[in-house]
């Protein structure tokens, strides 16, 4: 987890020497887990969205000024974490933490590498433990769910656009949730969040 | 339903279309459902959780990566950024990238007060607004929305058609402004809005929830579910006209539904759609009225050859054009 990657350097180094193909590398390297990490802070998925941009475009404005880093995906978790802390004052744009866990949140506190490399370890387990769950489900499954959810189809355009009954495209949306919440039984969410703060 | 575990809930349509923050029916339910079920705000908390992850774990990086690049553009080819100078550059900097038309898919151009997307003819784009607001551009649009989204949300239809799945707030109402004047404010809602230079009328289609139609801020009407309203532009004449799911949304995926529409449209349509230069010769033919509906898979050549029958038109197909007399 926290030995150097040499070819992730390799990237640091050609954004801290212009090259903005290397930061295009770098975000599409580290999208996903940043934005498991992003939902574990603000449980807000566009919002993360959002995040994951402005740092990435923040690093790329400041490329001069970069120094060299150690663990760059520790760094851009701390990059998130940051941005996120700096923004939570604002609460409309994290209309849906509690009350509780904003207080807990502590704008000043520097996090430590250690800090960083937990969340990290967090986010892999997370993410396995999803991708083990998707893996249960055929690619038809899948490509419904990102329909409904994701594109926010309604079940009429979803037959239009595969030429599926709405009948089927229903049961199959209800089968492949039951396969993934079965799946998904006693992922440790908030639980382990609020240990994490805690911690701090 | 009876919800024991976190992960009951994720097997219920309404709670996940709730996690996806853009269906204001949904994000109601389950508020309510929160408000009246105050203990199990941990276990609903949970559930959305799970979800987010499994959505992030969904999400297309290349997709996210061509946005993240398009924005990265304009400030890439900038000099080195030591100057405060920087920001007004910028402005500068994309104006001229634009005037070379040397934008991809989509573009913004920014002013200190709106933010300008548009898209070109054949490509359907889908753009997330600040409040979460879902829009969806169909080919050859430009709209224009408010910079700073939170105290007013406004969007300016300049051309095109475009579909909203807009997350309601009460506080502060959402807002689309049409080329001939009118004012289409929603009530929680998913709506579509069309107005193009080559056709007479404005096209007003809703789909989910109710929207105020106003003029010089004055309330005109109140369209709901499956209504829609066609305003003729200059005298500003209004007749209703039925919605449906396809004609208002269809074209996200690649399906029109033109009901008692102008051949005018139809060419439009089918450039959309078939990315083709479509010519209709005639200002007759252009005013004609047509009823139909089609999509990406069909062939072109076919239907074209059922519009012959059914409409006596002649075609001609020549490359990347086609002629329709």
């Amino acid at each position: 987890m926290n030995n150097l990657s040499p070819e992730m350097d390799v990237l640091w180094e050609r954004i801290r020497h212009d090259d903005a193909g290397a930061v295009v590398i770098l975000y599409e390297k580290h999208y996903t887990d940043l934005l498991t990490y992003g939902i574990q802070l603000s449980k807000d998925l566009d919002y993360s969205k959002d995040l994951i941009n402005d740092i990435f475009l923040h690093l790329w404005e400041k490329r001069r000024q970069l120094k060299p880093v150690a663990n760059t995906r520790a760094y851009l978790f701390a990059c998130l974490r940051r941005k996120f802390y700096q923004q939570t004052g604002n609460k409309t744009q994290v209309q849906y933490l509690e009350d509780e866990l904003l207080q807990s949140i502590s704008a000043q506190s520097i996090p430590s590498q250690e800090e960083m490399l937990i969340a990290i370890q967090h986010t892999t387990e997370i993410r396995q433990r999803v991708q083990q769950a998707l893996s249960k489900l055929t690619g038809r499954q899948q490509q419904l769910i990102r329909m409904r959810y994701y594109d926010q189809l309604n079940y009429e355009q979803m037959e239009a656009a595969t030429g599926i009954a709405v009948k089927t495209i229903y049961n199959t949306i209800y089968n492949a949730m039951k396969v993934l919440s079965a799946e998904l039984k006693g992922v440790p969410v908030i639980t382990l969040l609020l240990f994490y703060f805690e911690k701090r | 339903m009876e919800y024991q575990d976190p992960e009951d809930f994720i097997r219920d349509d309404s709670f996940l279309l709730y996690c996806s923050g853009k269906a204001p029916e949904a994000t109601a339910r389950w508020e309510q459902w929160l408000a009246d079920n105050p203990g199990r705000r941990q276990d609903v908390m949970q559930a959305r959780e799970l979800v987010l992850y499994i959505q992030a774990e969904l999400t297309d990086v290349a997709a996210a990566s061509a946005t993240f690049r398009q924005r990265l553009s304009p400030v890439s080819d900038l000099p080195a950024p030591v100057f405060p100078l920087w920001k007004k550059m910028l402005g500068v900097a994309a104006g001229l990238l634009l005037l070379a038309g040397s934008f991809g898919i989509w573009r913004y151009i920014s002013t200190p007060d709106w933010l300008e997307v548009s898209t070109p003819l054949g490509a359907v784009k889908k753009v997330a607004l600040p409040d979460g607001t879902q829009m969806w551009l169909n080919g050859g649009t430009t709209v224009k929305y408010i910079r700073k989204f939170r105290q007013s949300r406004q969007v300016v239809l300049e051309e095109g058609e475009v579909f909203f799945n807009v997350v309601h707030r009460a506080d502060v109402p959402f807002e689309v402004r049409l080329p001939g004047g009118l004012q289409v404010q929603d009530i929680g809602t998913a709506f579509s809005v069309k107005s193009r230079q080559q056709i007479s009328d404005e096209l007003l289609l809703v789909q989910e929830g109710k929207v105020l139609l106003k003029k010089n801020e004055q309330h005109i009407q109140t369209l709901e579910k499956n209504e829609g309203i066609s305003i003729e532009k200059g005298t500003m004449k209004t007749t209703a006209v039925k919605a449906s799911p396809v004609s208002t949304s269809g074209w996200l995926t690649g399906t029109v539904a033109l009901d008692n529409r102008s051949f005018s449209e139809l060419g439009i349509a089918l450039e959309n759609t078939f990315q083709k230069r479509v010519i209709i010769n005639g200002e007759q033919l252009k005013n004609r009225s047509i009823t139909i509906t089609f999509s990406r898979q069909d062939n072109l050549q076919q239907l074209l050859e059922t519009l012959k029958l059914v409409y006596q038109i002649t075609y001609e197909i020549s490359g990347e054009q086609v002629i329709i007399k």
